[in-house]
């Protein structure tokens, strides 16, 4: 499910700018940060690999159709000296993201900010 | 470009001698983990100081196109992007940890980044015959003790023969096709905490010399300094073909278009 709240996107992108600075290995300008959208599924896979760990989520469309993103995270470096390991987040977790697409469309993006459907923080870019 | 060159040089030759008149000099222990301080790319801090790279017409023009293409989902003048080295200067934005292990002949900086290894020559040799490039090039470096006090506290370096693609970091500024660049360094440890790299790089993509700054932070080695192996062949996204960019679905077996109106990519498997 694809949520639409526009103050919601607003101020977890807002929150997210203010706290990172991306351990990317390349540029993120290929990603749409003009126009990110939060995103409600189900942990398929966390990949935590480099050069960047990925949340591979499960996500219902307006149609109902299950569509899996791919979504790009920082690297193992940063994530595993904030305290995160392979077997933080396990499959079947929901999981609540903003994240900043691709801008062709296709299902892959930018996370930047993770939380749990109740709204506590997943945030691999911070100490745990 | 070889007359500023030459400059340089001299002005590291005559910092060996000051260096040099000291006998019983000891190396330094610089061992234990270095973290960069500041952000990935050279600006906010270093273009503070420095200014932005004062680019030739050509690559301002370049540079700009880069940025056009971005903005349209293309990720043009990014070459670690496809897992390529960032090769110098750019590797000393030090986006992962970095270890120095000094040795009389040779220091060492280990790089998270791409799990590399750097040599700087510090044996009193001269510059081979032929020096294969290298993202890293090659670099000799020498050792000045500036306080006096019978410890080296600067290692002064100057690297050549350094292999392309490259750019300064991620905001679409590349070096010269030519990879005629020269880089000096000049390490130093400010205090018990820091470092500081003093970094100037000629290149044909500039009108002249370019310093910027860097500093690193110190974490003394323990059982609880973390390293972390960096493959980034491993789980790459990001897939060049020709002057088209894809974003590699590993899940669906398929090259994701990055850019409106590029076609998704679906292998034939018949």
């Amino acid at each position: 499910m694809r949520l639409h709240s526009t103050i919601f996107r607003t101020l977890f992108f807002m929150l997210s700018f203010m706290t990172t600075t991306a351990s990317a290995h390349h540029s993120t300008a290929i990603y749409d940060s003009d126009n990110p959208i939060d995103l409600l599924g189900r942990v398929v896979e966390w990949q935590f690999t480099n050069p960047h760990v990925f949340i591979i989520l499960a996500v219902e469309d307006e149609n109902g159709e299950e569509v899996v993103w791919s979504l790009e995270g920082s690297n193992t470096s940063g994530v595993f000296r904030n305290g995160y390991t392979p077997d933080t987040l396990q499959p079947g977790d929901e999981l609540l993201i903003s994240v900043r697409p691709l801008r062709s469309g296709a299902p892959g993006g930018n996370y930047r900010n993770v939380r749990y459907p109740d709204g506590t923080p997943f945030d691999p870019r911070a100490p745990r | 470009m070889n007359s500023l060159i030459k400059l340089f040089t001299l002005t590291s030759i005559s910092l060996l001698a000051a260096s040099c008149a000291s006998t019983g000099v000891q190396y330094p222990d610089w061992s234990g983990q270095w973290t960069r301080i500041g952000s990935l790319n050279w600006e906010p801090e270093g273009y503070a100081v420095a200014g932005e790279p004062p680019l030739t017409p050509e690559y301002q023009a370049k540079r700009e196109e880069f940025q056009r293409l971005r903005d349209l989902g293309v990720l043009v003048g990014d070459p670690p992007a496809t897992c390529l080295p960032p090769g110098m200067p750019r590797v000393l934005t030090m986006s992962f940890p970095f270890e120095m292990i000094v040795t009389p002949n040779t220091s060492y900086m280990l790089t998270d980044w791409d799990s590399a290894v750097r040599r700087i020559f510090t044996d009193g040799r001269d510059w081979p015959a032929y020096m294969l490039p290298e993202f890293n090039g090659y670099s000799i470096g020498e050792w000045h003790d500036e306080n006096g006090d019978g410890v080296y506290d600067m290692l002064s370096i100057e690297t050549r023969s350094i292999k392309g693609p490259r750019s300064f970091d991620s905001t679409a500024v590349v070096l010269h096709e030519n990879n005629e660049t020269v880089v000096f360094e000049e390490i130093r440890r400010l205090d018990d905490g820091s470092l500081e790299n003093t970094i100037t790089t000629i290149d044909d993509a500039l009108t002249g010399p370019w310093t910027v700054q860097r500093q690193y932070r110190h974490t003394p080695f323990s059982e609880d300094v973390i390293w972390v192996e960096y493959v980034c062949a491993e789980n790459n996204r990001h897939i060049q073909l020709g002057d088209e960019w894809y974003f590699l679905n590993k899940e669906e077996g398929t090259l994701d278009p990055t850019r409106v109106g590029q076609p998704r990519l679906i292998p034939d498997t018949e």
